[in-house]
């Protein structure tokens, strides 16, 4: 990196992140995050994700260099304090292109949301899902029925993607995967691999009936879904 | 994953919120080039080393 080092240090409110937070500003320097050219992050892979997301919608785009404090860290570093200097110096930069999905609802709303890990379609009750396949304006399967679908970049590849028994993906490899979660029709269909200029469409069939929702970067939205159902059956938090 | 039935950690992903959109008629997907991040690894721990090594992980 080349240049004047201007970084910011931003933190997931757990106690183990704040810890670190704290033991880094009392060693190093840190400007806020607007006069900033470089992002420190502390937590685990959601963190990384949530503070990717919050970038994404400011359009201020910076490099980040990413800590783990959280459980797995497949996104993050190793957590240390000291030579955060020179490991940032030598550190090797990733460029990774988020999907972008674009939304319309039954009620004739439109969305344009990205995701940097995977954009999954689920069934929102019992009745399985319905989806017409169109992969750059050609209707590759009329009728998949499933629990959903998902489509992952090479970073997503390894998560949901791979739960889903979806492939991996080496990372710079210029696709996406196209993967069903729970397929039932047609009966052997494991899913695609597409060159990342692909656009690929989903159309509800019967959206009345078989209700489905879009989801962009599972790992963040699974929990606060979880909170939300909690809080409409006025469970605790 | 563990953590994710943290209640301490939930309210983290109080943001994500938006990014669940229900009753869905059309989805569209693609790639978009405009928007690329960068993220920074030690170089003996890389993003593409990881990638590649997690199909060897029993």
């Amino acid at each position: 990196m080349s240049g004047e080092v201007r970084r910011a240090l931003v933190a997931s409110p757990t106690p183990a992140a704040k810890a670190a937070e704290e033991r880094l500003r009392a060693t190093y320097d840190f400007v806020p995050q607007d006069e900033a050219n470089m992002i420190v992050a502390l937590g685990g892979d959601g963190f990384m994700l949530q503070t990717l997301h919050s970038m994404l919608e400011s359009r201020r785009i910076l490099p980040i260099f990413g800590m783990n404090l959280g459980t797995v860290g497949f996104l993050m570093n190793e957590w240390r304090l000291e030579r955060l200097e020179q490991r940032m110096h030598s550190a090797k930069a990733f460029k990774v292109t988020p999907l972008r999905m674009t939304v319309d609802t039954v009620d004739g709303e439109r969305f344009s949301i990205p995701a940097i890990n995977e954009v999954s379609l689920l069934r929102e009750t019992r009745q399985t899902a319905r989806l017409e396949v169109e992969v750059n304006d050609r209707t590759v399967l009329p009728e998949l029925v499933c629990d959903g679908v998902l489509v992952a970049t090479p970073a997503g590849s390894t998560a949901y993607n791979l739960s889903a028994h979806g492939p991996i993906l080496p990372l710079g490899s210029g696709l996406v995967a196209l993967t069903p979660i729970s397929p039932f029709r047609p009966r052997r269909w494991r899913g695609a691999i597409l060159p990342e200029s692909t656009t690929i469409r989903f159309t509800v069939l019967d959206p009345v009936k078989r209700p489905v929702s879009a989801v962009a970067d599972q790992r963040e939205v699974r929990a606060r879904s979880r909170q939300a159902s909690r809080q409409r059956r006025g469970g605790p938090a | 994953m563990k953590s994710a039935l943290d209640p301490v950690k939930r309210p983290v992903s109080a943001v994500a919120d938006q990014r669940e959109v229900r009753d869905v008629a059309r989805v569209e997907v693609a790639i978009d080039r405009a928007t690329p991040l960068t993220l920074l690894f030690d170089p003996e721990h890389t993003l593409d080393d990881r990638i590649a090594a997690e199909q060897f992980i029993a």
